[in-house]
């Protein structure tokens, strides 16, 4: 088998992966290469055609397919290697990385890399993650397959549409459902408040005058061939069905948005005792302020990393895994192996913060998500007295939180932890 | 008339309440802020969105409709006319990004362009 040596591999060539090898090559380094299973750059971004993106890093509006085209552009320019249609299927960690490429027409190869960058993306959850009963018919798609359908295949999945679960995904959809002159019966949302972006639900739902149904969910799909209805009903606090709110809702289509989660089934194949560690919180894997992994020269990004709201934070997070990658080549091990690592504390309210581990040395931007909707709150750090107010926080905006390596370099700790704004006058 | 109107401009969405008579903003409510006014007053008389699609391509690489986005903003009743206008077009390779596929789309004055490049797909198996 052939053998080839590099010094960067980046696994997956979405956002995070192409700013990740851009600023590796920025540092100089000779040998940067990108593994992209599909036939193209881009990830999930070429089938993202709304506008919206890159309001935060361009500072302009732009359609997926455009924010991307500005990065497989740049990757041409640069000397690196992109290999697409390869897909890894096996990583071993260990100096060097070992990786193993299925390079569909040319067969397997083996990879050698000084370091390895994840950005493999995230997926979407599917109707066997949600325990949706019923008849097994054609017509149930996730959001992000129904988009691929429609905005790169030019295929329209259904014509009388049911969406299940108001993530951003699922709004944006049911626009371009809507748009196309499908009819949106509604979008069904289990939670009492919405899963994606303000924006969004503006934007998408009543721009277009669709309801969305909060505190209510799909229970039951029943069709021969194909949906032909779904049974809906309300749910209690507890989350248990109501069962005198049962209601049939005629469709052909049931659209499913409840959820992504990073996508694991390329690193999973690393043997179990040399496994990453895994924060059950992000379902991601648990890194250092420069985004390291628990295996030294491994780092991730992007929605592999977490789940970003926003194209323009997958970006900046690639940028420093290029960047942390390229100095831990550069000065070997000088960095990540002498430094006692320190905690993040997700506390009172927060549901993850990421990075899980910081230095003290350097100055961090911290990704935090919160349990739940709240209005003008804290968010507190006790160990080091701080703590920066919110008007409101919402599980479905990442909270950013930029903390100097002045403030940070003498606690052994940080929490992050959420209190409401109390009236003066009271306790 | 009153017409509500979700402020999109920072994560706390407050629901303005607008009164409107003859095209004029007489009175709104429910905002917390002086950013959101702005915002709530365009979008109370003439609401814009960018108007965006799809439209079929014949023989390129990868994709088999390319994306389509207005430059600017257009008035929001045009988008549903949009979607009319661009129906039954069939586009062939290559395209550049940028490149203007209807000039003054609906005389709005802004162009319809291409979102991405496409170029010819070329079998390579033969
Ligand atoms: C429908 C939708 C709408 C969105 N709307 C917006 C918006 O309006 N504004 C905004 O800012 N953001 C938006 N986002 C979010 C943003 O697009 C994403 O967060 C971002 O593009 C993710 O980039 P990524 O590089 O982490 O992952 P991806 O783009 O998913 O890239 C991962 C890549 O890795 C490849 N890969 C996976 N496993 C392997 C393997 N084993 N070997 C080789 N390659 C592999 C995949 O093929 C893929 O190309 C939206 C996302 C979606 C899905
Ligand atoms: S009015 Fe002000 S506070 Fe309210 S959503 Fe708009 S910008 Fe935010």
């Amino acid at each position: 088998m052939n053998i080839k040596h590099v010094d960067v591999a980046v696994v997956g060539g979405g956002a995070a992966g192409m700013a990740a090898a851009l600023r590796a090559k920025k540092a100089e380094i000779e040998d940067v290469a990108i593994f992209e299973w599909a036939s193209e750059l881009g990830g999930i971004l070429p089938q993202c055609i709304h506008p919206g993106f890159g309001l935060d890093y361009f500072k302009e509006n732009l359609t997926g397919p455009e924010f991307i085209q500005r990065f497989i552009e740049k990757v041409g320019e640069s000397r690196i290697t992109v290999m697409t249609d390869s897909t890894v299927i096996e990583l071993e960690a260990g100096c060097p990385n070992k990786l193993l490429v299925s390079r569909s027409k040319l067969g397997l190869e083996e990879v050698r890399a000084k370091t390895v960058i994840l950005t493999t993306g995230c997926r979407e959850r599917g109707r066997f993650n949600l325990n949706l009963s019923g008849d097994r018919c054609a017509g149930i798609f996730t959001a992000g397959t129904a988009q691929r359908l429609m905005d790169i295949d030019g295929i329209m999945p259904g014509k009388r549409i049911v969406v299940l679960g108001s993530g951003d995904v699922g709004l944006i959809m049911a626009r371009r459902f809507a748009q196309e002159g499908a009819e949106v019966t509604g979008v069904f949302e289990i939670m009492p408040y919405p899963g994606g972006l303000q924006r969004n639900v503006v934007q998408c739902l009543e721009d277009y005058g669709i309801p969305l149904y909060l505190g209510k969910t799909v229970i039951e799909v029943r069709g021969k061939k194909r949906v032909e209805s779904v049974i809906v009903a309300d749910v209690d606090e507890n989350f248990n069905i109501i069962s005198d709110t049962k209601t049939e809702v005629k469709c052909d289509t049931l659209i499913l948005s409840a959820g992504l989660v990073p996508d694991w089934r390329l690193p999973r194949i690393l043997p179990p005792a040399k496994g990453i560690d895994i924060d059950d919180r992000t379902s991601g894997p648990v890194v250092n302020d420069l985004f390291e992994t628990s295996m030294p020269k491994m780092f991730a990004a992007g929605n592999f990393l977490m789940v970003n709201d926003t194209v323009d934070d997958v970006t900046f997070q690639g940028e420093l895994a290029g960047e942390s990658a390229a100095e831990s080549i550069k000065f070997d091990d000088m960095r990540t192996n002498r430094i006692e690592w320190r905690d993040t504390v997700p506390g009172e309210g927060i549901r993850f913060v990421v990075p899980q581990k910081f230095s003290g040395k350097s100055d961090v931007r911290f990704y935090l998500r919160v349990k739940r909707p709240m209005e003008k709150v804290w968010i507190e750090i006790p160990e080091i007295g701080k703590r920066f107010f919110k008007k409101i926080v919402r599980p479905a905006e990442m909270v950013k939180i930029d903390l100097r390596a002045e403030d940070i370099n003498d606690t052994p700790r940080l929490s992050f932890n959420l209190s409401v704004l109390k009236r003066r006058g009271k306790n | 008339m009153i017409k509500e109107i979700t402020c999109i401009i920072c994560p706390k969405g407050c629901k303005a309440a607008v009164e409107i008579e003859d095209m004029q903003i007489k009175n709104i409510s429910g905002l917390s802020c002086k950013f959101g006014q702005d915002y709530v007053e365009s979008e109370a008389i003439h609401p814009t969105r960018i108007f965006f699609s799809v439209i079929p391509i014949i023989g390129a690489k990868n994709i088999s409709v390319l994306p389509v986005r207005t430059k600017k903003p257009i008035p929001k009743d045009l988008l549903k006319r949009g979607m009319n206008e661009i129906r039954g077009i069939k586009l062939n390779p290559p395209i550049k990004m940028g490149e203007v596929i209807i000039k003054n789309f609906l005389d709005t004055g802004t162009d319809l362009v291409a979102s991405r490049d496409a170029e010819p797909d070329i079998d390579d198996s033969t």
